[in-house]
């Protein structure tokens, strides 16, 4: 794989690695149609660091599931464009998304405990991630297994592969799901919270350990969290999503120092951060809940949380442009791109 | 409702007191091997102060839920005792010792019953002990959905249909109805997205100041800890390996594992990437817990004495000692601190 | 506390619908539970208005009719619309009546060992340890016994009778009950809603009995509807063997019994009290089947 930097890398070549247009997942419920996600946007550059962040309910899990073919039947998957690497995915046969799948797009999930076979032994899973899709011989997928078992950070590799998925931890079953996703030398990597159920140092070290492997491998990463305090120190660029849309978008400098949206804002306020949050004072909390994705959403879907909101906000916003790529769904984008940090709690009562 | 907590107690300053608490599970064992013993919580000695945070921090496999449970009388302490209000509570009556301590637990999902509408989860307390007429307590039930924020007609639905963050509020009713001393929160808002977090913990403090109450705040999150606390305990491997206030575990933190911690929680500041904690990637083992220091084989700084001798908790000046008062005593277990 | 305000609007019901119009929902659009519920309420109609319904006496020997055969034959005719049995008892009305014990033996007997393996198995789930050994073993040993034999042997003592039978299926077929009772209360021993139930200081038998058990009643609802089934078909059994109900009751396995040396000639006189065990049967297993698919986790609200 290439050593160039992601920075050079994405601009060797111009072309995103993965465009999506108006991608749109509706599932029918008992009550009617759940629209998950209601056109979105994004692209991913070859290289970089994408995070996906929004609370439950927003639909970043349902888009990354679009993306890797894996939503069940009955969910329907529209876009104007889902292009990855030339492929077109909405009109790609199933035998050749399934070839894309593990080969050139690999997904990382939550739960380690559950994403791992228990009926197999970690090798064997190891080894059949990359014969699957690559006529290489056992001898040569086993070395490879052994080799990125020892990149992810395992020691006594070879004793590893031979035990099962129950007799690790959750940190080591983490470590092998990355090196399983890296086997076949995929292009991009999805992650789906990948440290959300992992203790804090142990999150710290995969987070560490993924942000040198993709260095190394120049794999592009698709990181879905809700964890803001992850997104601020891994992503390259960051996307929003709010009630099953991309709300904000922007480098993971521009959006912190400057956020552009009221969710996002609002979002930022409301975290407690050591040493800017004035402990015990009161959090700027949200106020109201989100509103339901069953049936149509008019106008923008946060305008009843919003204490901007006015007449314009009954039409959707359309995505304005704050900055070089910096975009934003709401019609006061430019006003709230203030350059003030907006965490200065320390006035607050 | 009357107050039943004697005079007396009410005055003593500490709410809550362990004293070299511990917890021993035997595991497995059988014809052909002998079974493991697991030393969930070692020697743990504590004290609270009435009215105060006390913010406990640790990951999985630290023994703070072992800890809780304890706390609560779901457990008996293999030895050790629990003074709540002064009184060892090792052979109270589970009823009586439930007026003064109560808690919130972490998965708003599996923490109502299902089957019951909230009226009912919110009022079982009364009915339990028996205070005030059926009337009455419908009142105080009413009177506790509007203290949490939830509409009247939320009394009558059930858990299934409502959100995270209002059987969270249900669940504080809950345990607020009877008007306890001491709360035991047991991650009350790991589970809740962060905007519903916000006013969760918005909630608690506001509770906290209204009733008088006194929290033993259980958390991996550090932000929320230090938004919260005003004393901190680390725990880690059944032990307390670090205690003080915030500002001196923040601001000076000694123990390693502390710094590690404090290095893992991950603030919302780009550019400044992700720090390389240095621990290894080995996890402890509850059931074979080191020798020593139980932290030494993961510790950055580890010197052979640590293999061989346990250190152990003992109080601690810190340099700028006069900036955090009286009584602010700050412990640490380790040698090189 | 208007910031920390959130009025449940996500979650906020339309007005009909209620726990009990989403049941009604589910049921009809199951096809299973449909069927199996039409034909049991059918079935328990019949036996509840049976001295209304049978044309004539089940008892009523008439010995210059015996054997006719039923409607469908040349020979038969609208008096006996199925025919009469070698004592010349009207065979509709036998099948009228024998409903009622069928049906009548099925449920007592799930009560009564539903409430025996339930009660097992809570306690064994809940508490663990040395109740789960007892129970455990308890439960081996009754899985290695031989259910019917162990009631031919018990009824050949006792007797066989109505109560007889009742009693002893009772008292045999607990198993499934306990079995299914256990793992599921283990599964909610850990349950927050529990723990905080021990917090507060309820009294054991509440949280057993409103905490634990309405919890796990979908999953003991199934295995008991499966229990009837078995205990009808055991019955039949039984009688069959001529340990169980004593003629000249109309039971169907009794029908059965005596109809054996007519098996070629007259198959009629054992299709239809056979065919009828059959449809009470299958009714009962696809009402199981539907019940389960209801309480599984995509069919509820959680």
């Amino acid at each position: 794989m290439s050593n160039l930097s992601t920075a050079e890398h994405s601009a060797a070549t111009s072309s995103p690695l993965l465009t999506v247009k108006q991608l749109r997942v509706d599932l029918p419920v008992a009550k009617g149609t759940l629209h998950a996600v209601r056109g979105i946007d994004f692209h991913v550059e070859r290289g970089e660091m994408l995070c996906l962040v929004g609370e439950s309910g927003c639909g970043k899990s349902m888009t990354s599931l679009a993306l890797m073919g894996l939503l069940p039947r009955k969910a329907q998957v529209n876009a104007d464009c889902l292009n990855f690497d030339g492929v077109d995915l909405l009109t790609v046969p199933e035998r050749e998304r399934s070839n894309l799948r593990g080969a050139r797009m690999a997904m990382i999930f939550q739960e380690p405990m559950t994403a791992l076979n228990p009926a197999y032994t970690l090798g064997n899973q190891l080894c059949e991630a990359l014969r699957r899709h690559q006529r290489v011989s056992r001898q040569a997928a086993h070395d490879r297994a052994l080799y990125l078992l020892k990149r992810v950070g395992i020691s006594a590799a070879e004793e590893r592969m031979r035990q099962y998925p129950h007799q690790l931890s959750g940190g080591l079953r983490q470590r092998v799901m990355i090196a399983m996703a890296l086997m076949c030398e995929p292009d991009l990597i999805i992650a789906d919270e990948p440290t959300t159920a992992l203790d804090v140092t142990i999150q710290a070290q995969i987070l560490h350990l993924l942000r040198d492997l993709q260095q190394e491998f120049g794999t592009a990463i698709i990181f879905i969290t809700h964890d803001l305090g992850v997104v601020a120190r891994i992503a390259d660029r960051v996307a929003v999503m709010y009630a099953g849309e991309v709300i904000e978008t922007a480098s993971a400098q521009a959006l912190f120092k400057a956020p552009s949206h009221p969710y996002t804002q609002g979002l930022l306020r409301c975290i407690p951060t050591p040493g800017k949050t004035l402990p015990g004072s009161r959090l700027q909390a949200i106020p109201g809940v989100v509103p339901s994705l069953v049936g149509k959403i008019e106008g923008c879907a946060f305008c009843n949380r919003c204490d901007q909101a006015d007449e314009r906000c009954r039409t959707t916003p359309p995505l304005q442009a704050v900055a070089g790529e910096h975009f934003s769904r709401c019609h006061f984008a430019h006003q709230l791109a203030s350059p003030a940090p907006l965490n200065d709690q320390e006035v607050t009562s | 409702m009357t107050n039943t907590t004697s005079p007396a107690n009410s005055m003593d300053p500490l709410a809550l007191e362990l004293c070299a608490l511990s917890k021993t599970f035997k595991l497995g064992g059988g014809m052909l091997h002998k079974p493991q013993t697991l030393k969930a919580v070692n020697e743990v000695s504590l004290r609270v102060p009435r009215g105060q945070v006390m913010g406990l921090v640790g990951e999985s496999g630290c023994g703070k839920s072992t800890l809780a449970k304890m706390l609560l009388g779901l457990t008996p302490p293999s030895s050790g005792d629990v003074l709540i209000n002064g009184k060892a509570i090792v052979n109270a009556n589970q009823k009586a010792l439930a007026r003064h301590i109560q808690p919130i637990f972490q998965d708003p999902y599996s923490s109502l019953n299902p089957r019951q509408r909230i009226a009912q989860i919110v009022g079982l307390p009364l009915r339990i002990h028996a205070l005030g007429t059926p009337r009455e307590q419908a009142a105080k039930v009413d009177q506790m959905l509007d203290l949490v924020g939830l509409p009247k007609r939320a009394a009558q639905q059930y858990p299934g249909q409502m959100s995270g963050g209002q059987r969270q509020r249900v669940a504080i009713a809950r345990a607020l109805i009877m008007r306890p001393d001491l709360v035991i929160c047991d991650e009350p808002t790991s589970a809740l997205d962060v905007s519903i977090q916000a006013q969760i913990l918005n909630l608690l403090l506001d509770l906290k100041d209204e009733f008088g109450l006194t929290y033993l705040f259980i958390s991996h999150d550090l932000a929320v800890v230090e938004h919260l606390a005003d004393r901190l305990a680390v725990m880690y491997l059944g032990q307390i390996v670090e205690e003080g206030t915030r500002e001196q575990i923040f601001t000076s933190p000694r123990h390693p594992y502390t710094q590690a911690l404090l290095a893992s929680a991950l603030t919302p500041e780009p550019g400044l990437g992700v720090p390389d904690i240095g621990l290894g990637a080995g996890q402890p083992d509850p059931t074979q817990p080191p020798s020593g220091c139980a932290f030494h084989p993961r510790c950055p700084i580890a010197q052979p004495q640590c293999s061989e001798q346990t250190p152990k908790l003992s109080a601690i000046t810190h340099a700028s000692g006069q900036a955090f008062g009286k009584g602010s005593q700050a412990r640490v277990a380790c040698h090189l601190a | 506390m208007a910031q920390t305000l959130s009025p449940p609007a996500a979650a906020a019901q339309r007005p009909a619908d209620t726990w009990s119009s989403r049941l009604v929902r589910s049921t009809l659009n199951n096809r299973n539970l449909t069927i199996g519920l039409l034909i049991i309420t059918s079935l328990g109609i019949i036996a509840l208005l049976a001295p209304w319904l049978a044309p004539h006496d089940p008892y009523l020997q008439d010995t210059a009719n015996r054997m006719v055969p039923p409607i469908w034959h040349e020979t038969g005719s609208w008096t006996h619309p199925l025919g009469t049995d070698r004592l010349g008892r009207d065979y509709l009305s036998r099948l009228i009546y024998g409903s009622r014990i069928s049906l009548f033996i099925g449920l007592v007997v799930a009560l009564i060992s539903g409430l025996i393996g339930t009660t097992l198995g809570v306690l064994a789930g809940y508490f663990g340890g040395r109740v789960d050994a007892v129970v455990s073993y308890l439960l081996t040993t009754r899985l290695a016994m031989p259910v019917v034999l162990v009631a031919l042997a018990m009824a050949s003592l006792m007797g066989g009778s109505m109560l007889s039978v009742t009693l002893l299926l009772g008292l045999l077929l607990w198993d499934r009950f306990a079995v299914v009772a256990r793992s599921a209360t283990q599964q909610l021993r850990d349950a927050e809603y529990v723990q905080a139930a021990q917090a507060l200081g309820c009294p054991l038998p509440y949280i057993l009995l409103r905490e634990v058990l309405p919890n796990i009643a979908g999953a003991l609802i199934v295995v008991a509807t499966l229990e009837v089934a078995n205990a009808i078909l055991l019955e039949a059994t039984l009688s069959f063997l001529g340990m169980g109900v004593q003629p000249p009751s109309p039971s169907w396995g009794l029908m059965i019994a005596e109809g054996k040396t007519y098996m070629f000639f007259q198959p009629w006189v054992i299709t239809i009290p056979g065919g009828a065990l059959f449809m009470l049967v299958l009714a009962i297993n696809l009402l199981g089947d539907g019940l389960r698919d209801l309480s599984a986790p995509g069919g509820r609200n959680e």
